[in-house]
């Protein structure tokens, strides 16, 4: 099947939305009304499709859809909806994603109004120079007020919002509206589809017939079955073997894509990472000159430790994470060893959320259970010889008598919050080490504060405090600005007596105490009772500096033995003998999973 | 104790009540005379069919659990027992046990029980406080036990069992030192004592859920248990297991048939068989077991669930964790008799480890809880559990 459709024709757009602003219904709707799918064959949301997006309510890979929409004006046009992952983690991901478009639909909330992360994402799409038009959603909810919110676009970001469509994204209301919009707003993809070949890569999935799938925006030339092509920043080259565009939940083969077209591509390419995002297709034997702007090698900001609970799950955590990198070029990691758990893997990510979904798709889709230590981020630790080392597991922390001084990551964040919690957020920011940049009104009941702040506060429980301190008002990005020099120390902890490396935690000098006392507490609660009385101690350099004590577990008895009911009592006490092995023995000790994130929990309020 | 490899005792469930107590998750229920008779047809039926098993064996004790045996009709336990000894080589001595529920009609129907050959009664008791009977959802009183009890001293009842459970709603160290000394006194030849296990699917778990179960804190706990065990002992109660106690040597020999690997089988609705090296349970739906046709061996078989054939290794633990039960514990010397093996080599590993923080007491060739293990049996016993288990043989 050729593809010959005129530029004019075809709308690349992207939605962007917080969270929960109703993002994926909105695009469920448009795949509905222009009726690619009848209502029955779709599945809810159908762009999220893995079940942890659905369940969360976010995306954390780019999806693309193309459908076919008949518009007022008598004519056909080829919508290419590329869904963005929304979350700051992803901020890079989100910019390639962008970058594929020519035109955003910001969707805000009619109660809820703007929140941070919408203004980062407009602003991101603004500087790709896409065309944004706004739309106001959730006009059914009782508290919706589009009126303000429309002012509120106008206002903080400078949209045009007075002809915004006011829409329900759930029952359908005015979605046509947004559709006529898109044909009328959005503008047509440009570029010479005669010119040599540039494709950006936006994303890349994993087929296990067909090897990695790229997912490109045609910028410039054309794409075709059987041609030669090179990766401009890798250096890969490869035979194309597919290309196509993008059903709903399939893929569907053509002979090109051309200039302003968004598809695919196969070439049997065997490894994702030399296909990373942001990179640029061109034509082996007449490449382009310059690769597309923008591209950046993606780091990891955030490293834990991974392990199997169950020892002997070791090779099926490996081959799992080798899975998983298939599809996620962004996820890092290497094997390590820990006394305290074993055989495992140091795992770096792009942020919390990020290992939070892995750690999960672990648990859910390779059925393994997981023990996760404490999240790092680098630190740079300047040794008195002059070397500098690239610091991810605090174990690996040198004696500090070898050590000339340490760095840490800084950020700049932005946190949105309504005026009356800016005192409480002001303190949190504080406790955290943070530094006060400014604050600006963006209205006279919201501002932005912009503060500098070191990461390894923030990697914790710091979004978790931003929400609990301003009753879920508050929305906060960050980007990181660089390192700065610290004084952090090494926190370890002892269970009963014994120093478990993997529960150990670098901490700025001055939270030492309060973290150690807390983290003791914390650890206190999470490991049951046992046979015997168990200290848990928290010591800096060997000095002790905070200790509780679990009491001895006082009763566990099975009494009766109901008619010689010998295998119900077995049963019982196997469940017993499997709930221990769930459990890490720690010389005497029996230590359950999550108590090794218990350093994630340790906010006061 | 039961050293005789002739030995074989019966099991025989009923599982009707009254009305279910607001903590029992027993397979037991209400229902009426129709359905009683019918059970207890089939019942016999059962046990006619399966004479074939007391070949070369003799029955050392009979066991007529609940439910509320008692509340049948008398005559429909003189006609299970007959089906007994008509099927079975019954011991002269055997140890026959009815459980009994205190109410209105029981005194008059120990007559018959005794001239079933009934030698032991087990009254639920459970305590002598009325308004914790209440709060548990029984339907006595402490005065109609007393009659009950009475009643069946006067019919000549000379072994006796008082189950009691502590642990409960509105339970004070005050209110059980009332129950403890008011049951001596009528100086029962055995006592259960039951902590209460909130079990899933009774009202009490629902009532927990919704944090409406006020029970003893650890504290009170702790006093209840320790006050149990030394006032018993002071009154001539020897503790020979877990929650079991005897004066004058009148241990429950059915139960510690239980705890020593006799063989046995259970008739009726969910119960429980161990014989020949294979464990199984009965059906645990009324339906099903009143429709089964009762024939050897395929009528038995077709209403049997969760057969297991047990392993060296399955023997071992059970070995280890019923016989760890009892008070005097565990034999070295009978595990290398049994097992070819020494328990050295097999659990040497765990025993130095428990013997080491006194969780595990040595004497002699015997292992044997400490009180403190005892305490926490659970932890402990399930460590003799070993790895590597084949699965139940009907593939769950």
């Amino acid at each position: 099947m050729s593809e010959n459709i005129s530029q004019n024709k075809i709308r690349n757009f992207c939605i962007i939305a917080h969270i929960d602003h109703g993002k994926s219904t909105l695009a469920d709707r448009i795949i509905e009304m222009t009726g690619l799918l009848t209502q029955r064959e779709m599945q809810a949301q159908v762009l999220d499709n893995m079940d942890l997006e659905r369940e969360r309510g976010i995306t954390i890979k780019a999806q693309t859809v193309r459908t076919v929409y008949k518009a007022d004006d008598g004519e056909e046009y080829i919508f290419n909806l590329i869904d963005t992952p929304g979350h700051v983690d992803f901020n890079y991901e989100v910019s390639r994603s962008l970058a594929a478009c020519d035109g955003a639909i910001l969707v805000v909330d009619a109660a809820q109004g703007i929140e941070a992360q919408t203004l980062a994402n407009v602003y991101l799409a603004l500087d790709h120079g896409l065309e944004v038009f706004p739309v106001i959603n959730k006009i059914d909810l009782p508290s919706a007020d589009p009126e303000r919110v429309a002012s509120e676009i106008e206002d903080v970001i400078g949209l045009e919002a007075h002809d915004a469509p006011r829409i329900s994204a759930k029952t359908g209301e005015n979605v046509h509206d947004v559709l006529e919009m898109i044909v009328k707003k959005i503008p047509a993809p440009a570029g010479d589809s005669e010119a040599p070949l540039r494709a950006l890569i936006f994303d890349s999935v994993y087929d296990q017939y067909k090897g990695v799938i790229v997912f490109c925006r045609v910028k410039e030339g054309t794409i075709r079955k059987g041609m030669p092509i090179r990766m401009m920043a890798t250096g890969a080259e490869y035979d194309v073997v597919e290309v196509g565009y993008f059903g709903a939940g399939r893929f569907i083969p053509c002979d090109e894509l051309s200039a302003g077209m968004v598809g695919y591509v196969t070439a049997s390419i065997k490894n994702i990472q030399t296909t990373e995002v942001g990179d640029t297709i061109t034509e082996r034997e007449r490449p382009a000159a310059e690769p597309l702007p923008g591209y950046k090698k993606v780091t990891s900001m955030v490293y834990c430790g991974i392990y199997p609970a169950d020892g002997a799950k070791y090779p099926d955590l490996r081959d799992a994470l080798e899975k998983l990198k298939l599809n996620d070029a962004s996820l890092f990691y290497e094997p390590e060893t820990s006394v305290a758990l074993g055989f495992g893997f140091r795992c770096g990510f792009l942020g919390l959320l990020h290992l939070d979904i892995i750690q999960e798709r672990l648990e859910r889709e390779y059925n393994l259970d997981l023990v996760t230590t404490a999240p790092s981020v680098i630190y740079k630790v300047h040794k008195t010889n002059g070397e500098v080392i690239d610091l991810t597991n605090p174990t690996n922390l040198p004696d500090p008598s070898l050590i000339d001084y340490m760095e840490e990551p800084i950020v700049d964040a932005e946190i949105m919050v309504t005026t009356e919690f800016v005192g409480p957020i002001m303190k949190l920011c504080q406790e955290r080490r943070g530094v006060y940049k400014s604050m600006e009104y963006i209205e006279e009941t919201r501002a932005i504060l912009n503060y500098e702040l070191p990461l390894n506060e923030i990697i914790y429980d710091f979004f978790d405090a931003l929400k609990s301190r301003s009753r879920g008002y508050a929305s906060f990005d960050y980007t990181l600005k660089g390192y700065k020099p610290s004084k952090l120390v090494k926190l370890d902890i002892l269970v009963n007596r014994e120093e478990v490396d993997a529960l150990s935690f670098i901490v700025f000098a001055d939270s030492a105490y309060d973290r150690g006392r807390r983290m003791c507490e914390k650890l206190k609660e999470e490991i049951p009772r046992q046979q015997f009385e168990i200290p848990i101690q928290a010591a800096i350099g060997g000095k002790i500096i905070a200790r509780e004590t679990i009491k001895a577990l006082r009763k566990d008895v099975l009494a009766k033995c109901y008619g010689g009911d010998v295998s119900r009592k077995k049963k019982l006490l196997e469940k017993q003998k499997e709930g221990k092995k769930r459990m890490r023995q720690i010389g005497n000790v029996t230590i359950p999973q999550q108590a090794f994130m218990s350093v994630l929990k340790l906010d006061d309020e | 104790m039961n050293k005789d490899n002739s030995d074989l005792e019966l099991y025989i469930h009923i599982p009707f009540c009254v009305k279910k107590c607001s903590y029992c998750d027993f397979l037991s229920f209400p229902a009426g005379a129709e359905l009683q008779e019918a059970y207890t047809e089939q019942l016999i039926r059962e046990i006619s069919a399966s004479s074939a098993y007391g070949d070369g064996l003799r029955v050392s004790s009979v066991f007529l659990g609940g439910g509320t045996p008692s509340l049948l009709e008398p005559r429909l336990i003189t006609g299970i027992m007959s089906a007994v000894r008509h099927s079975f080589c019954v011991s002269e001595d055997a140890e026959i046990t009815i459980e009994c529920n205190p109410g209105s009609t029981l005194r008059h129907k120990f007559a018959v029980y005794k001239k079933a050959g009934i030698n032991r009664l087990s009254i639920g008791l459970q305590s002598a406080e009325n308004t914790e009977l209440r709060m548990l959802g029984r339907i006595h009183s402490y005065e109609e036990f007393l009659k009950c009890y009475q009643g069946a001293r006067m019919e000549g009842f000379d072994n006796i069992n008082v189950d009691l459970i502590n642990c409960i709603p509105m339970q004070t160290m005050k209110t059980w030192r009332k129950t403890l000394r008011q049951v001596t006194m009528l100086r029962p030849e055995h006592l259960s004592v039951y902590n209460l296990i909130v079990e899933e699917g009774t009202p009490y778990y629902e009532m927990q859920q919704k944090g409406l179960l006020m029970l003893p804190d650890e504290d009170e706990q702790e006093e209840i248990d320790t006050f149990t065990r030394e006032f018993l002992s002071k009154n001539g109660y020897e503790r020979y297991e877990i929650s079991n106690y005897a004066r004058d040597g009148k241990l429950c020999r059915h139960n510690v048939g239980y705890w020593t690997e006799v063989p046995y089988l259970g008739f009726g609705i969910g119960a429980a068989s161990y014989y020949d090296g294979t464990r199984w349970s009965n059906t645990r739906d009324i339906n099903s077991y009143l429709e089964a046709e009762m024939t050897a061996p395929e009528g038995l078989c077709g209403i049997r669930n969760e057969i297991r054939r047990l392993t060296e290794a399955d023997k071992m633990e059970e070995f280890m964790f019923l016989g760890l039960r009892m008070v005097k514990g565990v034999s070295e010397t009978e595990f290398l008799q049994r097992f070819g093996r020494s328990m050295d080599n097999v659990y040497g590993r765990v025993l130095d480890k428990y013997v080491e923080n006194g969780l595990i007491i040595r004497e002699g060739y015997r292992y044997r809880l400490s009180e403190r293990g005892m305490d926490i049996s659970n932890t402990v016993l399930s460590d003799f559990l070993l790895d590597d288990q084949e699965g139940i043989s009907d593939g769950k």
